[in-house]
């Protein structure tokens, strides 16, 4: 019987002695973390803008967001989509339910990896405030506006927002499917052109490819308010593959300063820039050390990363739906997730090992990645 | 709310933290990542929080959300195959259970964890989840079901 809450506790078990020292990690450096906002004048126009929009005018937003946008300005401070990217996408994919028009504005399959923009509006092109799967009503409206994430503002619970601006609230979602099976991958959403339009950029893995197309069934949901069966359809679209170029090379080179060996780096190159993953492990003669086991127990945060060497400053990254670090056991990790823009066309790249959370650096190791 | 109170609310949140995580992430270095990315989030913006009664429930919120983001950005790196998932099993872990609501629906999967391994009375949870109380009771009465018949037996009262 599950009488207790010990007992279903139980299923999950206490958390490891890894979960443990990172937390203790993490709040150890509380202090260094700790960024005060200070009032400045762009706050103050910000506040300026709230202002405006509680007294009756809807927050305009006119940009119209490109699968670029998205990477250069979504997903992190150093990601750098090539400007002028064009996806080369021709298809005129448009889907209505309930009332709403969804839309592909923009899709992309770069290797087995697909981006896609959907513009969603109401088919009457009345104003209205869509939410994606994932934001809730009390959510801050600064998840929707981008421009208002950093103030006040963008704190109002979305709710709030849309009954202050009278507006309909419409709570939306989508996927891509192969198969009949969702392709695993993530959403992100941004209102457009005032409260016209959601831009729902949407990206799935692992998608299987057939003389250089993607087959694909777009499905597209509306959740209604009052909590009943969720609306769904589906139409089978086609989207041009990018092939990308992927090699190995093999490094097997000790890290100054660490007991620690990069053994290989994987790449794959598209137009989207050059994905990195590198493979090390902690050398096994040292593995009892100090140093090893600060490793092991994250009290050394140790990551790779790509750096100019005459400045020191990491390479530009590409666009990249961003990664993770993995470890098939003890002493054997794989960081992935990096990338280098389009931009670097050098043959040679500078790898420079840091601990995240002390900032200290180790030796670089330099690596040919590409043949003469 | 002082560095010294934020840690002591955290410590005493520990498990809670990590059975959360547990309800959304299978890896535990994606829980460990999420946990860590979600106290210093709620550290940074400490100042947001008007009610410090509320700090649980708050750092639950932000701890999901991180959760969900590490779903929504997580590349598959090398196939599943290669680097199995290999849940932590400490002493007294019932696998059966943990398998059986694995098996269940996300927002199902985060009400029986609220619910039944903490505790909280389902208006909190309503909060916590952003769902009506009646969604809340609605999923737990289903995920009973459905953890029923997946262990087979009439284990849950």
């Amino acid at each position: 019987m599950l009488n207790r809450k010990e007992d279903w506790q139980a299923a999950f078990g206490n958390p490891s002695p890894a979960f443990d020292a990172r937390m203790r990690q993490t709040l150890n450096h509380l202090e260094e973390e700790k960024t005060v906002k200070k009032f400045s004048l762009r706050m103050a126009v910000l506040v300026l803008a709230l202002i405006l929009a509680l007294t009756g005018a809807v927050y305009a937003a006119t940009n119209v967001w490109t699968i670029g946008d998205y990477f250069n300005q979504r997903y992190g401070d150093n990601v750098n989509a090539p400007r002028d990217f064009d996806s080369g996408f021709a298809g005129n994919f448009t889907q209505e339910l309930d009332g709403l028009t969804f839309h592909i504005r923009d899709a992309y399959v770069d290797g087995n990896q697909l981006s896609a923009i959907v513009e969603i509006s109401r088919a009457d092109g009345q104003p209205a405030l869509f939410r994606g799967e994932d934001i809730m009503e009390d959510d801050p409206i600064g998840d929707l506006y981008l421009e208002m994430q950093e103030d006040e503002a963008g704190l109002m619970p979305v709710a709030e927002y849309a009954r202050q601006h009278n507006l309909p609230l419409y709570w939306v979602g989508m996927g891509f499917c192969q198969a009949d099976q969702v392709l695993t991958g993530g959403a992100d959403y941004w209102m457009e052109d005032g409260s016209k339009r959601l831009a729902y950029f949407l990206t799935a893995e692992d998608v299987q490819v057939e003389e250089g197309q993607a087959k694909l069934q777009w499905r597209v949901y509306v959740y209604p308010e009052d909590g009943g069966p969720i609306h769904r359809q589906e139409i089978e679209i086609t989207v041009p593959v990018e092939p990308l170029k992927t090699w190995s090379v093999e490094i097997q080179r000790p890290v100054e300063g660490l007991p620690v060996v990069l053994d290989q780096l994987n790449l794959a190159e598209g137009r989207m820039g050059l994905h990195l993953e590198y493979v090390w492990h902690i050398d096994e003669s040292q593995a009892d050390t100090e140093l090893a086991r600060a490793i092991q127990q994250v009290d050394i945060n140790l990551w790779f990363r790509a750096i100019d060497p005459d400045t020191g400053e990491e390479l530009p990254g590409g666009a990249t739906l961003g990664g993770s670090y993995g470890s098939p056991d003890d002493v054997h990790f794989v960081q992935s997730g990096d990338s280098v823009s389009a931009s670097f066309q050098g043959d040679t790249l500078y790898i420079q090992p840091y601990d995240a959370w002390e900032k200290n650096t180790y030796g670089v190791i330099e690596v040919k990645i590409r043949e003469e | 709310m002082t560095q010294e109170e934020f840690i002591r609310q955290v410590e005493e949140s520990k498990g809670t933290l990590y059975r959360v995580s547990c309800a959304y992430l299978r890896q535990e270095q994606d829980r460990a990542d999420a946990v860590q990315e979600a106290l210093l989030k709620a550290w940074q913006g400490l100042g947001h929080l008007k009610e410090e009664g509320y700090f649980r429930t708050w750092l639950i919120r932000i701890l999901i959300r991180e959760c969900v983001n590490i779903q929504r950005k997580q590349k598959r790196m090398i196939p599943s195959d290669v680097l199995p998932d290999r849940p932590y099993e400490s002493q007294g872990t019932n696998a059966e259970l943990r398998e059986a609501i694995l098996r269940l629906p996300e927002g199902m999967r985060l009400a029986v964890v609220l619910f039944y391994m903490e505790g909280y009375p389902v208006e909190e949870i309503a909060k916590i989840m952003r769902v009506p109380k009646g969604t809340v009771c609605s999923r737990l009465a289903r995920a009973r079901e459905k953890i029923k018949e997946t262990l087979k037996e009439d284990a849950i009262c």
